[in-house]
């Protein structure tokens, strides 16, 4: 065990404080990944508390700021080295507390880390850390067992459900699908349940320890990778938990080459990120004592000595990577990115091989290249005295090589940039060309939106696109119209040919837009306003506005305003951040995340953040609506089967059964109002089935020119004080 | 000392709390990590008037749909702890729909028959 020596205020110092280094390691991983994924911030007021006297605490509304204050400043403290085990104790009660607070907050990975980083508290320099072994035990234990008891985990009938939801790695699912899945489902489950007693046996019984983490770590990597879900907080707090049970060794002695450059540079490289004094560096040449080893040997490889162990080559450098609390730290970092990119699936398995036994095989061979040409590499170190001193005229080589190095790193990021710039002005200049400007920009109130009117004639078809969609979308459906009548497809403000808007992206504030630029060019009603999927909101929001100028409405594949999902999570909007900011440089477009047509990458990402921003706004000013009276109205609904073909999971079939639901749902706006299918069409029903669309609006068309447009009774009574302020 | 005995109680809690699990059919604090898959929807009724998704989720903190990993006992017991506190005065009519592990759909109303 580590001695007890003065701590430093260093983050990446895991030394000197009242927790063994490893506990120390631990604690500090989980507070640095609950701080970068913002899982702090997620703590409940209290709410249907697990214990019910509870409520009873005044001021419970602030009870989650205070949490949240406790956990930031514990973490902080933690990662500082100041109070570590007090710290540790706070963060892990406001974890428990919560738990208990609120029962809709409660989950197993929050409960776990609270309980973990608890015990932390509890332990003490100098003693074995055997609390946190069996709290580890008693996580495997209480699975286990409760795995085994359900019939549903033993007959498999849990993973065939839960599996066809959440696994959703291809090559898995193609691996085995040869194989009935009711039989892969089985197999699953009780491989699952005997890892997880194997787990329990292996952290219990100090011979199997080893085993023990590389099974975990195995297991829960392969959840992660065939799901792609984190699991809650566990990704960071299991494999944490882990470190408890390795030996974390006094000292390493590393033995190299003090002659080789390239030994010296990387004896250099790790004391950057080791700020311990765990690692003891010794040329060969001036060791006092070789440990057994020969010299031959010494000058082929380096060789590092763990507690009386001797590694060499690549597995020393694993070893070495794996005693310095730099790399765990780093590893949080990385995959709380990841995670909040949702990509953490793709580093699971690399980081697992890298640290494996796996590895050894190919990075044995590196290691031997390098050896060997160690000397080529940064050229030669002189040895004096145990320290290397680099001579004027290597160093001028070696720095000479760095320096060339990063220069043509430095031009590389130049040229990428340059050319991602000039590709991204290229693709824009030739939708310019290939998108020509139709219609004309009229004033919407300070600002201009393209308004596209075509053909003659009474009422005009007003078509509105779906999110985040320009009039292009309306391009096989316009010209058919304009035979017939005048019709009508505008940007959007911050789409296509249109100026950005000042206003938020409510649907009040775009149904005001589309009124205000309709008048401005002269075009008044009747309209017969066509609103696909989430211009289906604006529809509706329009015609209860101006009812005398609406004569019929048709909502394509609309979203129902009861039923739009629950807007917004912070890794959604810092990659929108992320295009907007890379969008100069082409990066979202290459990614395939620009829209054809002339609006910027950057000014979409914008748009597209307000608008989700708005989106439960939106629903609420259309929900607010109730009922647009008998105004005729008509609904076209995608083809469910569209999507089944391709993906006929039981998540993906109750998606449809309920988007199908929403669409007749929609039918209560009116009394007037029907249903219409578009076979063979999805959501995209403009493109994919262009002709239901023409006749829905030639058949209301119809049934309009024979009747005037009717008054409409709004059901607008319940509207709130929003609705007004939206005004 | 005293950190060790606080260690040690911490621990038998927990086992304790494992133990209560096997006589009840919810699951809160007793260690069954994502081990049920159960499809539910929430249908609340206040007043005659129906809630919308987002009305039922700020009124229980739950997603009117989802698929939740904890036996539905767990939903049922939010629920009713709801309606018996902050939302007696409501006279809500509940209907919580659900599927464990995808067999046939269940049905828990409130109040109870």
């Amino acid at each position: 065990m580590t001695s007890l020596r003065k701590s430093s205020l260093n983050p990446l110092r895991c030394d000197g404080t009242a927790l063994p280094t490893p506990l120390l390691l631990m604690a500090k991983v989980m507070a640095l990944a609950l701080l970068l994924t913002g899982e702090w911030y997620a703590m409940p007021d209290i709410f249907l508390p697990y214990l019910s006297f509870l409520d009873l605490v005044p001021a419970g509304h602030i009870f989650h700021i205070v949490l949240e204050i406790a956990i930031v400043v514990s973490a902080v403290a933690l990662l500082f080295n100041l109070r570590v085990r007090p710290a540790c104790l706070v963060i892990g009660s406001s974890y428990l507390l919560a738990s208990v607070a609120s029962q809709p907050y409660f989950t197993n990975s929050r409960l776990f880390t609270g309980c973990l980083i608890f015990v932390i508290g509890l332990c003490a320099e100098g003693q074995e850390p055997w609390l946190i072994w069996y709290q580890v035990a008693l996580l495997y234990f209480g699975g286990a067992l409760n795995k085994l008891l359900e019939a549903d985990w033993r007959s498999g009938r849990f993973f065939d459900y839960w599996g066809r939801i959440y696994i959703n790695q291809k090559l898995f699912l193609w691996s085995v699908s040869w194989l009935p899945w009711t039989r892969v489902a089985l197999v699953l489950s009780w491989v699952t349940i005997l890892v997880e007693i194997s787990l329990l046996l292996g952290f219990l019984v100090r011979r199997f320890r080893g085993w023990a983490i590389w099974l975990g770590l195995l297991f829960h990597g392969c959840t992660v990778f065939l799901t792609g879900r984190p699991f809650g907080f566990f990704m960071f707090a299991l494999p944490a938990s882990y470190l408890a049970f390795a030996v974390w060794p006094s000292r390493l002695t590393v033995l190299y080459d003090g002659e080789s450059g390239f030994c010296a540079r990387a004896r250099s490289f790790f004391n950057k990120f080791e700020f311990g004094d765990s690692i003891v560096w010794t040329p060969y040449q001036n060791a006092k004592e070789l440990h057994g080893i020969s010299e031959e040997a010494l000058q082929k490889r380096v060789h590092l000595l763990v507690d009386g162990k001797i590694f060499s080559g690549f597995a020393a450098f694993q070893k070495l990577l794996l005693y310095i609390p730099t790399t765990y730290l780093a590893l949080a970092t990385l995959l709380s990115i990841c995670e909040l990119f949702a990509v953490q699936r793709w580093l699971v398995f690399p980081l697992l091989v890298l640290f494996s036994p796996v590895a050894v095989p190919i990075g044995e061979a590196v290691a031997d290249w390098v050896a060997r040409n160690r000397h080529r590499l940064l050229g030669r170190s002189l040895v004096s005295g145990g320290v290397d001193v680099w001579s004027p005229a290597v160093t001028a080589r070696g720095k000479s090589r760095i320096a060339k190095a990063t220069s043509l790193l430095l031009a590389l990021l130049f040229l990428c940039a340059a050319a991602g710039y000039f590709f991204e002005w290229t693709v824009r200049r030739r939708d310019a060309l290939r998108h020509p400007m139709q219609g004309q920009l009229i004033d919407a109130g300070g600002y201009r939106l393209l308004l596209n009117c075509t053909g003659s004639g009474s009422p005009t078809v007003v078509l509105d696109s779906g999110v985040m969609d320009s009039s292009q979308e309306w391009k096989s459906i316009q010209p058919a119209i304009a035979q017939r009548t005048r019709v009508c497809s505008y940007d959007r403000a911050g789409l296509g040919w249109s100026d950005p808007s000042p206003h938020p992206r409510t649907s009040f504030w775009m149904a005001q837009e589309m009124h205000a630029v309709l008048s401005n060019a002269g075009i008044s009603g009747p309209y017969i306003l066509v609103g696909h999927s989430f211009g289906g909101l604006n529809v509706i929001v329009f015609a209860a506005e101006h009812p005398q100028e609406t004569a019929g409405a048709i909502l394509v594949d609309s979203v129902n305003p009861n039923r739009v999902p629950p807007p917004t999570i912070l890794k959604n909007e810092l990659i929108m951040w992320l295009y907007g900011t890379t969008a100069p440089f082409g990066i979202p477009r290459l990614l395939g995340q620009c829209p054809t047509g002339p609006t910027s990458c950057r000014q979409y990402a914008k748009t597209f953040a307000a608008m989700r921003e708005a989106r439960t706004e939106s629903a609420q000013i259309a929900r607010s609506v109730g009922s647009l009276g008998d105004l005729p109205l008509i609904v076209i609904a995608r083809d469910s089967q569209h999507y089944l073909q391709s993906d006929g999971s039981i998540e993906r079939r109750q998606r449809e059964e309920a988007w199908s639901q929403s669409q007749e749902d929609l039918l209560r706006l009116s009394t007037g109002a029907r249903l219409l299918a578009a076979p063979g069409a999805g959501h995209s029903i403009p493109q994919e089935n262009p002709q239901v669309v023409i006749d829905a609006i030639e058949s209301m068309m119809k049934s309009v020119r024979w009747s005037q447009p009717q008054a409409i009774t709004l059901a607008r009574l319940r509207a709130p004080s929003w609705f007004q302020q939206g005004r | 000392m005293t950190r060790r005995r606080i260690g040690i109680v911490f621990l038998l809690l927990q086992l304790a709390a494992i133990a209560h699990a096997r006589f009840v059919p919810s699951r809160w604090l007793s260690w069954a990590p994502n081990d049920y898959a159960v499809s539910y929807q929430l249908n609340v009724l206040v007043n005659g008037h129906s809630l919308s998704p987002e009305e039922v989720e700020k009124r229980y903190q739950l997603p009117a749909e989802h698929v939740y990993q904890n036996p539905p006992q767990n939903i049922v017991d939010m629920v009713e702890q709801y309606e018996r506190t902050y939302g007696r005065n409501d006279h809500a009519d509940v209907v919580l729909r659900y599927c464990v592990s995808g067999r046939d759909w269940a049905e828990w109303r409130w109040p109870r028959k």
